[in-house]
């Protein structure tokens, strides 16, 4: 009896000992986002658009740049790069998020002038993707959001209050339209 | 000799008669097996033409007897009569046990307990048998919640902890015969996992009274118990099969007992349990299936002096959350909040797709006793256990199938109890407890982790004693104090660690610090002490009187000291603080309790404050990638919470019987004089039940209150599409509502050895819409729709 009980204990022990006091391995989020870049170019001149989270749920307030002013009626050609750069070499999440485009779409938000939108790329069923994309703003001043929604419902109207999913990407720029 | 038993009798009759006083005789009637009372069962005292009826409690209560020895007779249906002798020169309360397996009635055994339960102060309730029985499919939580002043933290329906007057997860410790369940149960989403099949009585102290298992519950401790062995030959055990119509889902258990003469037993449980999408009244709700399979081992010896046992047991289940409760920032739940019907609603299966939770729990025991003339009973015990739980977010690529939480929690604790009650029934019991504990995460997960891997040593002792004053008072009191030490390692975002200042006082825990990480070895230790002093008081007429003054005091959890990042299964950035030191309560609670042959009371009022309470409320918003994010910060302040719980019930005639429940509490942070978040809304339950021959048949309304008491922590989120900023409200507790519930059973006639039972349950009978406060998805979907379950239980 007092064998067996000292043999449990034993054991017991020993399996809780085995990991004691190693270092853990250091995490580095693997889905993470830590940058979008939307970079608009026309005949007329190129603007990137870039929001920059290193420390992602930390406390540092994330970084945000507008290299210029957009103009009235041009259309601009964007693309648009998720990256994680907390790690190095930096991960190019579009590439995972366009490996899987039935399940992704990009939405554009315009707040304080017009959007004219137009989805340059498609998933495997033909519906918009839109991480390539093409806008014509007209003037004004206000924001430009661009989100990206896993597992939205597809087909949608391109309206992401109804599109359902969930939010991956919401970033808000300042655009001034001239 | 009979003769002269008559005449001494009389004599003392006589003598009793010249006194002019009359005595009472009260107590239960118990099942031996596992201490369900038996209803119906007739105490006679031989002698006289006094004669009592046992209630559905197994109480009775027989007044006015003349002092005098008598001869006690039992006699209840399914059982061999059993008589005994008592001693009516003064009040007595006495338990008797019998032997209610027919085919065991060879020997039946006595025993009498007059109140030699340490805890006689306790605010105990104790749940058996058949109500066990009926919540089969159900979850502990669910089960203990028909507990006055207890109520369940929901997120969702399979996700169920009790909350004990306002208290829940590290603040509720749950016994599984005789061991602590360690289960991470600091997460308001780990529900405790136990096969309800499995169980035989279930008590829930109110408070933290129960030193001899924890000083640490400031909330109350649950005591789970499996059938107890007998020393008959003798083979018996229980099967289980029932389906319930909301969620198609299904589930069986099957149990066996074997026990010899000699005193060898043995015992084996298995349960299987399944379950697709449940419904609300209007729709699915999609991915709330759930599958649970369970089994349980003992083997062990008996005797009345030496005993011992081994125990083994393991519970997996695999959980679905809501879907449409996966969301990601503050922008995503406005849009949940916005809509009428869940974001997801998809055709009703059985699958159960992320998000959802994946939890094993192993638990070993092996225990002794040994009765010593001198020293008393001297029992020891050690335990291992092994809890594992994943929980599995929407995932992107080669991630899917890997879990976003993958922690697993070794724990192995030894214990050593003495317990000497002397004739006059004192009692004297005392002891040590060590344990240690390991918490470790995989790396796998590309997560970082919410809780760091850790090590914890904790050792602690107690004492506690019993002492009858005179005939009508009993006094027992308690003290027990605890150590604890957590090693671990954390890796720190930097800016948080600086953000905090932790560089102040913990600059000796840095391993290494860059810019955007750090990593630390923090080293904590705490000492708390725990003590408890109660009075019992036999007020006579039926009335009984407690009183309860108890401290009790908790070392904070690695959630409150160490979180720092996203709770993805909450949707919201969790802030813990390392500075905290251990919550302190004191309690002051009273029962009075009237048990009459027809008619049952208890009034329960209590008061408690607790210096240094921990909770974790929302302080504001944080701008990430992924729009903002609800930020909760665990902060220290002073509480108070004070409440009423009431229970009565009346048999009103041979076949009517009612009962009536009703708890109000009301908790405060007293520091900045604003309520208590998720507190319980008042409730009042009221139930009839009709009972005649192999029938029965119940209805139950429960009412619960809108909860009018809550703090306003909304947070101002910018909608883009909408170009505004909006409230998002998600303090405003759901308005009151009324449940329906039905039962009709009956008891098939006996054949042979075969005690089968069928019987059909409504919940929810009005299919009625409604949200309950305490559930943590009552934003994204409406509750439970209408569930119908038929089930069969068979005893053999």
């Amino acid at each position: 009896m007092k064998k067996l009980l000292f043999i449990y204990g034993l054991i017991g022990l020993t399996a809780i000992s085995c990991s004691k006091d190693e270092v853990p391995e250091e995490i580095n989020e693997e889905e993470l986002i830590t940058t979008v870049e939307v970079a608009l170019s026309s005949a007329e001149g190129n603007v990137t658009l870039v929001y920059r989270d290193l420390d992602a749920d930390g406390p540092q307030a994330p970084n945000i740049s507008v290299s210029g002013p957009l103009k009235s009626g041009v259309r601009y050609v964007g693309a648009i790069t998720f990256l994680n750069e907390s790690e190095s070499p930096a991960e190019d999440i579009t590439e995972e998020v366009e490996a899987e485009s039935d399940e992704h779409q990009v939405f554009f938000v315009a707040n304080g002038f017009s959007l004219n939108l137009e989805y340059l790329n498609n998933d495997g069923n033909g519906q918009p993707l839109g991480t390539a994309f093409a806008i014509t703003p007209t003037q004004g001043s206000g924001t430009l959001t661009v989100m990206l929604r896993h597992l939205p419902t597809k087909p949608n109207n391109g309206n992401p209050d109804t599109a359902g999913g969930e939010t991956d990407v919401l970033v808000s720029f300042s655009v001034n339209v001239q | 000799m009979r003769i002269l038993l008559i005449l001494c009798t009389l004599g003392i009759s006589l003598w009793g008669y010249s006194q002019s006083t009359y005595h009472t005789l009260k107590g239960r009637v118990l099942d031996l097996t596992d201490q369900n009372p038996m209803s119906g069962a007739a105490v006679q005292l031989l002698g006289t033409d006094k004669v009592a009826t046992t209630d559905l409690d197994g109480q009775f209560l027989i007044v006015d007897i003349v002092p005098g020895k008598y001869r006690v007779r039992i006699i209840h249906p399914f059982c061999e009569p059993l008589e005994t002798a008592v001693d009516l020169t003064k009040n007595l309360t006495q338990d008797f046990f019998i032997e209610h397996h027919i085919h065991l009635l060879d020997e039946v055994m006595v025993q009498a307990a007059v109140f030699s339960d340490p805890n006689t102060s306790n605010n105990a309730s104790k749940i058996v048998g058949a109500q066990i029985e009926r919540a089969q499919g159900g979850s502990l939580g669910d089960l203990i919640s028909q507990v006055s002043g207890v109520n369940s933290l929901k997120t969702g329906n399979n996700v169920v902890k009790p909350i004990i007057h306002g208290l829940h997860s590290s603040r509720v410790a749950l016994m599984l015969n005789g061991v602590r369940v360690e289960d991470q149960e600091w997460g308001a989403e780990h529900a405790p996992m136990v096969d309800l099949s499995t169980l035989a009585a279930v008590t829930v102290v109110k408070g933290a009274q129960a030193l001899r298992y924890t000083g640490d519950a400031l909330g109350g401790v649950v005591i789970a118990q499996s059938t107890r062995p007998v020393r008959q030959d003798t083979l018996w055990g229980k099967a289980q099969v029932s389906y319930q119509d909301n969620g198609q889902g299904f589930q069986s258990s099957l149990q066996l007992n074997r026990s010899q003469a000699n005193g060898w037993f043995s015992s084996m449980t298995a349960g299987f349990q399944k379950q697709g999408d449940l419904e609300a009244p209007d729709y699915l709700l999609t991915n709330t299936a759930m599958e649970q399979k369970s089994w349980s081992g003992q083997w062990g010896w008996k005797q009345t002096d030496f005993g011992f046992s081994a125990y083994g047991s393991w519970i997996g289940s695999d959980l679905g959350i809501l879907a449409a409760s996966h969301l990601s920032g503050a922008e995503d739940q406005f849009r949940a909040l916005s809509a009428q019907t869940p974001l997801i609603i998809e055709e009703f299966d059985y699958v159960i797709d992320a998000p959802r939770q994946s939890v094993g729990h192993g638990l070993t025991r092996i225990d002794g006793y040994y009765r010593h003339p001198f020293w008393g009973t001297v029992s020891a015990q050690i335990d291992y256990q092994f809890n594992q739980r994943k929980e599995f977010d929407v995932r992107r690529g080669s991630l899917k199938g890997t879990p976003a939480l993958d922690l697993t929690l070794q724990s192995f604790n030894a214990n050593l109890h003495v317990k000497k009650t002397d004739p006059k029934q004192q009692t004297l019991e005392y002891g040590m407890v060590l344990g240690t504990q390991s918490n470790a995460s995989d790396p796998g997960t590309g997560v970082k982790r919410l809780i760091p891997d850790y090590q914890s040593q904790q050792y602690g002792g107690y004492l506690l004693g019993t002492k009858p004053v005179d005939d009508l008072w009993i006094v027992d009191a308690g003290i027990r104090v605890d150590h604890q030490e957590i090693q671990g390692y954390k890796y720190y975002r930097t800016g948080f660690w600086d953000q905090r200042q932790y560089g102040d006082d913990f600059s000796d825990w840095v391993v290494w610090k860059e810019e955007q990480q750090m990593l630390t070895r923090p080293l904590l230790d705490y000492t708390t002490w725990s003590g408890s002093l109660g009075l019992h008081r036999d007020a006579g007429r039926g009335w009984e009187q407690y009183f309860n003054i108890a401290r009790a005091s908790r070392a904070p959890n690695p959630a409150e000291l160490f979180s720092e990042g996203l709770h993805h299964s909450a949707a919201s950035i969790e802030l813990g603080d390392i500075r905290f030191s251990p919550e302190v309560s004191h309690k002051a609670s009273g029962t009075w309790t009237k048990k009459t042959g027809r008619t049952t009371l208890e009034i329960h009022p209590y008061a408690q404050w607790i210096e240094g309470f921990m909770l974790l409320v929302p302080t504001g918003a944080m701008q990430t990638i992924r729009g903002h994010f609800q930020v909760w910060e665990y902060r220290q302040t002073t509480a108070s919470i004070w409440g009423l719980d009431v229970d009565a019930a009346h048999q009103w005639s041979e076949h009517w019987r009612s009962a009536h429940q009703a708890s109000w509490l009301r908790g405060t942070d007293t520091d900045r004089d604003e309520p208590l978040m998720m507190m319980p809304p008042p409730t009042i339950n009221n139930q009839i039940a009709w009972n005649k021959g192999v029938w029965s048949w119940s209805l139950e309304h429960q009412w619960t209150a809108e909860q009018t008491r809550f703090p306003k922590y909304d947070i101002a989120v910018f909608i883009p599409t909408e170009n505004r900023t909006v409230d998002l409200d998600l303090s405003t507790p759901p308005s009151a509502y009324g449940l329906w519930h039905t039962r009709l059973e009956y008891q098939v006639k006996k054949q042979g050895k075969l005690q089968p039972k069928i019987g059909l349950s409504i919940r929810n009978a009005t299919d009625l819409n409604y949200r309950n406060y305490l559930n943590r998805l009552r934003f994204y979907a409406d509750d439970l729709g209408r569930s119908i379950q038929l089930y069969s239980i068979l005893k053999f």
